[in-house]
């Protein structure tokens, strides 16, 4: 009788790297459930679409998985995957495949379903502070959609990833002045569009009651 | 002076390095009111943006399904043999090369004006000093021209020379001239003067030379 030996995989990111190297698919899709979260809110916030989102972190992980031979450990894995992720981003851009929601088509992620199913679901203090959720991203996504694919990268880079203008240069191929532009152009589209209220001492910095009361409105 | 518009820039980079407690901000923030708020302001926005990007996240139910899709996907990348992607077949040569055309250098602009003026003094110099090129392209000519074969021009010199040696010159002019007088004056039926006999005086000696200009020469 033929015995199966279970091989426990490995919890260390290098050990986990070596065998993904060696064409090991579950170590690599350990590897990737690791920084899956942080790959996908890059590629929603770039692309704005859930679906575009998903194809978009799925191909970097593809391309990454395919050219794990050449990750030299000369950097984090998780530098080397960003640069992945940002090649992946800009060729998309180049290759105009993507389903844009276009410059001036916001999300829409609150409409009058969503609100009825939250309040449905949640308490009532919860529900309120969901939905001012939703209305936060909706606003921060709109706010983005106003911005050119790399102005949006470039925010992204510097705001999420807490890069170096100079990094961000290297990265996307601009220039500091350029990446400075971007990241000033993109606060203040935010500033603009989150109408945020400075005096309210909230745990949100959305005043609950205009916000809810805009997001009621038919 | 103070201008809140001119360091909005400022505050902006302020707000996304989110200086500690203990550091403290730029004294012109601390005189500024307005200032002071639109940087509170900026910080909230950013804070926003932070809890969007947690708050945009699907729920956990989503995962599952994800990591399923990722695993078919890689499976049937294996064993399509997808090529790689461009960035990575990029060769070191092509990066460097990249790196190059994109690299830029500071420089302040009194001296890139000095080296601009000094160019273009060169290139005034370097066109000035130039040689005159013929830029035209040559001309064949095709006509033939004949020409004529040189002649010797003869050119005739005559000099007289008169001398007179014992004889008066008034004589000599007067026998002449009483001669063609009476010639004139004989009637047609007479016969005329025959010149045999005729012999020239000895006194006067006519040299009549003839030669070209090259001879003289």
């Amino acid at each position: 009788m033929k015995v199966l030996k279970l091989v426990p995989l490995p919890k260390s990111e290098g050990e986990l790297i070596r065998r993904a190297q060696s064409s090991d698919m579950d170590a690599f899709c350990l590897l990737a459930q690791r920084f899956e979260r942080r790959i996908y809110s890059l590629a929603l916030h770039y692309c704005q679409h859930h679906q575009d989102a998903e194809d978009l972190s799925q191909e970097v992980w593809l391309k990454s998985y395919q050219a794990l031979h050449t990750f030299r450990g000369e950097s984090s894995f998780y530098t080397w995957l960003r640069k992945i992720t940002i090649n992946c981003f800009l060729n998309r851009q180049r290759s105009r495949s993507f389903r844009w929601q276009g410059q001036t088509t916001a999300v829409q992620l609150v409409d009058t379903d969503s609100i009825k199913a939250i309040a449905q679901l949640v308490p009532a203090a919860d529900s309120e502070k969901a939905l001012l959720n939703r209305i936060m991203v909706e606003r921060v996504m709109q706010a983005l959609s106003e911005l050119t694919a790399p102005q949006r990268l470039i925010f992204l880079l510097k705001h999420h990833e807490g890069m170096t203008y100079e990094e961000i240069a290297k990265e996307v191929g601009c220039s500091t002045g350029t990446a400075k532009k971007s990241v000033s152009r993109a606060v203040i589209k935010l500033r603009e569009h989150l109408n945020v209220d400075v005096q309210s001492t909230t745990e949100l910095p959305l005043n609950p009651e205009t916000e809810l009361a805009r997001a009621s409105r038919p | 002076m103070h201008n809140c518009k001119a360091i909005r820039e400022t505050l902006i980079e302020l707000a996304l390095n989110e200086p500690d407690q203990t550091q403290s901000l730029p004294a012109e923030l601390e005189q500024c009111g307005t200032c002071r708020e639109e940087y509170a302001a900026l910080r909230k926005v950013l804070r926003v943006a932070d809890q969007a990007k947690q708050s945009a996240l699907p729920a956990e139910s989503f995962w599952p399904g994800y990591h399923t899709r990722l695993r078919q996907s890689l499976a049937a990348g294996a064993k399509s043999g997808v090529s790689l992607p461009a960035f990575e077949t990029r060769t070191s040569l092509g990066l460097l090369l990249n790196d190059f055309i994109k690299s830029s250098v500071r420089l302040p602009v009194p001296v890139a004006a000095v080296l601009l003026l000094l160019l273009g003094v060169s290139v005034v110099f370097a066109l000035k000093s130039r040689r005159p090129v013929n830029t035209m392209p040559p001309v064949v000519v095709t006509k033939t021209v004949e020409a004529p074969a040189p002649q010797e021009t003869i050119r005739e010199r005559v000099v007289t020379r008169v001398v007179y040696r014992d004889r008066d010159l008034r004589q000599s002019l007067s026998a002449k001239a009483n001669a063609i007088r009476s010639q004139r004056n004989k009637p047609a039926g007479e016969k005329p003067i025959s010149l045999v006999g005729f012999k020239p005086t000895n006194d006067i000696k006519l040299t009549i030379i003839k030669g070209s200009y090259h001879d003289e020469k």
